[in-house]
């Protein structure tokens, strides 16, 4: 069992690694700008997927920070205590994905003036207009 | 250019596996919590000792709107901030109504309305039950705002707006909503001097909203508090979802 659970860590931990590089790639080196919004938002989930196994449990039947019943007996929260996973890093993680899906509006509407205001959305492309309207 | 871009990421990824395995990020494989979850997992719903109890069986909600109350107003505050530059920089958006899905069919739009009616009974589940089920005010709303984005996508925003969508409702629905956050945060904090964003009454401060009234389980304020953050997310996504469907329709002025 501890085997197949270190095996499993280090696949999940190995494929977040690559996503995350796979987004600083996109964010980098793409020159469309709703593809680099894109990737930032490929960023922040695989964070969030990070902070959330962090509060993860091993044991053997990991249970969600959830009471089952509004009658708790005293046996219920001990067993909630025992193999419920941590409920701090979900509570954080959903105030991280609304403030990434309003950052993420934000960087639209941004894209969108930039496209209003040069025709385009690629990077190169609004460079060398800038450089016109300039030079 | 490009060797510049493969080392960055390269660099990343070997940062990150040394992160990684050195614990940097948390530990691996533990079959412990931390202490400070443990005590809130104990004391989210201990009917048997009431000193910190959130009287919410989850205990996510717990901490949101209780135990770490101050981190989901500030967030509030910067998803307020956020959709208002969203709605500066968009000033200028045409007043001509978009006819987007007008070549859908009349199956796709029969079915748009059936599946309209329960994503809204999901997602005033969500927020009902978000104390005592996983769920609550911010996945209620984001499941609410998926219709007004169906509504755009199998019809038109001028349908939408016949249905009393409109981007000022939408604010003003969304202020009141905020409005509401704020009343139950702070009005016991400046008149009974309670603490800012008190949920169960304290051993040494006996004020709070009972977490049973007649047969209702209420959570204390946690309720209240998810049904105003229903209304303030879902009107939120309305108002963006509106504006970038009208921007859709102007042409850019360059070039």
């Amino acid at each position: 069992m501890e085997g197949i659970n270190y095996l499993l860590a280090t696949y999940v931990y190995a494929s977040l690694i690559v996503i995350v590089a796979v987004a600083i790639y996109g964010i980098i080196a793409k020159p469309n700008l709703i593809k680099k919004v894109i990737a930032l938002t490929i960023l922040g989930d695989t964070v969030n997927t990070f902070i959330i196994l962090i509060g993860y449990r091993f044991v053997s039947k990991p249970k969600p920070p959830v009471i089952p019943t509004l009658h708790p007996s005293p046996e219920d929260i001990i067993n909630i205590v025992k193999n419920g996973v941590d409920p701090l890093p979900q509570a954080f993680v959903i105030t991280a994905i609304v403030i990434n899906l309003a950052i993420t509006a934000f960087l639209v509407m941004l894209v969108v003036r930039i496209y209003r205001a040069y025709g385009t959305l690629e990077m190169n492309l609004i460079e060398r207009r800038k450089g016109e309207e300039h030079g | 250019m490009r060797w510049f871009i493969a080392l960055v990421i390269a660099l990343t990824a070997v940062v990150l596996v040394k992160a990684v395995m050195d614990g940097c990020l948390g530990y691996i494989l533990t079959t412990d919590v931390r202490s400070i979850a443990e005590f809130y997992l104990r004391s989210t719903y201990n009917v048997f000792n009431k000193t910190y109890w959130a009287a919410s069986p989850e205990a996510v909600n717990a901490i949101l709107w209780d135990y770490r109350g101050l981190d989901t107003v500030y967030e509030t505050t910067v998803l307020f901030i956020a959709l208002l530059g969203c709605l500066v920089l968009a000033t200028k958006f045409s007043s001509e109504f978009m006819e987007v899905g007008e070549w859908l069919t009349i199956i796709a739009r029969t079915g748009v309305k059936l599946i309209i009616m329960f994503i809204a009974i999901i997602a005033l589940i969500l927020a009902f039950k978000g104390y005592v089920t996983p769920g609550g005010g911010f996945q209620g709303g984001s499941a609410f705002a998926i219709i007004p984005l169906l509504i755009l996508a199998a019809f038109s925003c001028k349908y939408l707006e016949n249905l009393g969508y409109r981007v000022n409702k939408a604010e003003a629905l969304r202020s009141l909503g905020l409005l509401a956050i704020a009343a139950i945060a702070v009005l016991p904090f400046i008149f009974l001097s309670a603490y800012f964003l008190q949920n169960q009454p304290k051993p040494w401060i006996p004020i709070g909203i009972p977490h049973v009234i007649t047969f209702i389980y209420t959570g204390g304020t946690i309720l209240f508090y998810n049904l105003a953050e229903l209304v303030v997310v879902s009107m939120e996504f309305t108002a963006i979802f509106i504006v970038l469907t009208l921007l859709r329709g102007e042409e850019h002025g360059g070039h």
